[in-house]
């Protein structure tokens, strides 16, 4: 049982001056302002966002300011802004197919209509620190290098047609099957997570689950802890998609803005069963911001579980348990369980030295009984 | 209640223009703070507007049910900032844009009141509502120019070549 302590405010009020110093750093070297941090430092504000289920660049780069640069921390701050916020409604369901693509790739198909779109990745770079980056020695690459004037290529949504849809139309995959009406989607932030959860609820839980724990899971499953064959990924997207929503007070849907996402789908051979025609299944990963790496880890993860939501198969790794991976992704849960240790545990702790002295004493009795010599 | 009702009305009667509107409401929503203001100044500076509805932040939780095979689920919520008022008498201006900022909320809702307003209407759809479609669209293509010119033609190597 913990029992709570009083006390130490004024440490604790020195404690957060402190930090602040610590925070601030020499006063030698100018402040950061909010906005270089939202336009400079992108990915980290999209992974605030997206593990803060909030999408909000000024919310999430002020958080990390504020952290420290401390991604988890900043998370926190996000979640708990979020809390102090009312709903105003739903939007409705986007269609990534009308995404603004800034970059697709397929690992599957060389020629994809539409083309492999390589966009701003770091998969082609060096990774070379570039020490001359700083403030005034920087030449930007994009001055280096010539833009340069193509129109053959055409990259509207038009012309991106979805993998999943190439092998649908073959009859690789099964057809879209029909949507709930969204009013009925079940949302982990009203209800807690019950096991076994649905789809639906797999997908919120992974899509704002910590990054490295998705990662280190679809990893285990790769190196074969849940997985007996090689996944494809059929298609990464990223881009911009337009936000819709009916306000009831306008009774007609408007555009509210538009959000940056990540997509993927993953795809893996089925051999076919008696109830099932051989074929192709599908994960899913979709995250906000550009985030490669959760996008697919979500996938991998999205296919993993659905196959041990099966009744027929059996659940062998942790990867493959649905307990498992949605009970532990969430990084604000972990880590506040993780860290209530620093907590004052004293009188937890008597308890444990009074029951541990007792069990020597115990202990040390019958080793004196032992050496006793049998008459 | 009945104010609601009555608001409600208001914003119906005009259902005429409400593809107008749903164009010029993306583009309030997209565009930038100052050249809201800039127009404010060039249209009436001493415009002045009654609040229904104070800009106010909350939350819209986005939807998806992108590859078609799931049931929809819900992705994350986003920032909004919800604004309503009222100018020239009865025209009601409305304004639902993403992230936290109250000022561009108020300017978007007090645009969209006049756009509704023959006075004003034609004034503004060329020298603000135009001209934002404009730079929208300059930016795009930008964009697209950029995203196009690292499209990759990958080639699959035989072995031994």
């Amino acid at each position: 049982m913990y029992v709570a302590v009083k006390g130490g405010e004024k440490a604790v009020k020195q404690s957060r001056r402190l930090v602040a110093k610590m925070r601030r750093g020499p006063e030698t070297v100018p402040p950061i302002r909010t906005n270089q941090i939202e336009h400079q430092m992108g990915l980290g504000v999209d992974r605030v966002m997206a593990e803060g289920s909030l999408y909000d660049n000024k919310a999430a780069a002020t958080a990390l300011k504020q952290a420290q640069g401390d991604t988890m921390e900043a998370i926190f701050l996000v979640r708990a802004f979020r809390t102090t916020l009312k709903r105003f409604g739903t939007s409705a369901p986007i269609d990534t197919q009308d995404m603004q693509i800034i970059r697709r790739i397929s690992g599957i198909y060389k020629d994809i209509p539409g083309g492999q779109v390589l966009g701003p990745t770091y998969d082609y770079t060096h990774r070379l620190i570039d020490f001359d980056s700083d403030e005034k020695k920087e030449t930007p690459l994009k001055n280096q290098v010539p833009t340069v004037d193509s129109t053959e290529q055409d990259i509207s949504p038009q012309q991106m047609t979805r993998v999943i849809d190439i092998l649908r139309q073959q009859g690789l995959m099964d057809t879209a099957s029909p949507t709930t009406p969204h009013k009925n989607v079940e949302d982990l932030t009203r209800e807690p997570l019950k096991l076994p959860a649905s789809r639906s609820i797999r997908l919120q839980n992974l899509a704002r689950g910590d990054e490295g724990f998705l990662l280190g899971s679809a990893y285990s499953l790769q190196r074969g802890f849940g997985l007996d064959r090689h996944p494809f990924l059929g298609e990464l997207r990223v881009g911009y998609i337009a936000v819709k929503y009916t306000p009831p007070e306008l009774g007609f849907e408007i555009i509210i803005g538009k959000i940056k996402l990540t997509e993927c789908f993953m795809i893996n051979r089925f051999d076919g069963s008696e109830n099932k025609p051989p074929g192709f299944e599908n994960g899913y990963g979709l995250v906000f911001g550009q985030s490669e790496r959760k996008a697919m880890s979500m996938a991998l993860l999205d296919k993993s579980l659905q196959n041990s939501s099966n009744s027929d198969s059996k659940t062998k790794y942790p990867a493959q348990d649905q307990e498992f991976i949605l009970s532990h992704s969430d990084n604000v849960e972990s880590s506040g369980f993780v860290q209530h240790l620093k907590l004052p545990h004293y009188v937890d702790f008597q308890s444990e030295l009074v029951f541990i002295r007792n069990l020597k004493k115990e202990h040390d009795k019958k080793k004196e009984t032992c050496l006793e010599p049998s008459i | 209640m009945m104010n609601d009702t009555e608001n409600k009305m208001n914003f119906q009667e005009n259902s005429a223009i409400n593809i107008d509107r749903q164009k010029w409401m993306a583009l309030l929503g997209g565009a930038s703070i100052k050249d809201l203001e800039t127009e404010k100044k060039r249209l009436d500076p001493d415009i002045d507007w009654n609040f229904i509805i104070k800009p106010e932040v909350g939350l819209l939780m986005v939807q998806s049910d992108a590859d078609g095979s799931h049931p929809a689920f819900n992705l994350g919520e986003m920032s909004v900032t919800k604004c309503v008022l009222e100018v020239k008498g009865h025209y009601l201006g409305y304004a639902m844009i993403l992230g936290s900022d109250l000022v561009h909320a108020e300017l978007a809702a007090l645009f969209d009141g006049l756009l509704q307003h023959p006075d004003y209407r034609d004034d503004l759809k060329e020298n603000l509502i135009d001209t934002l479609a404009e730079k929208q669209l300059k930016k795009d293509r930008s964009l697209e120019k950029d995203v196009t010119n690292t499209t990759v033609e990958f080639f699959t190597l035989k072995r031994g070549e």
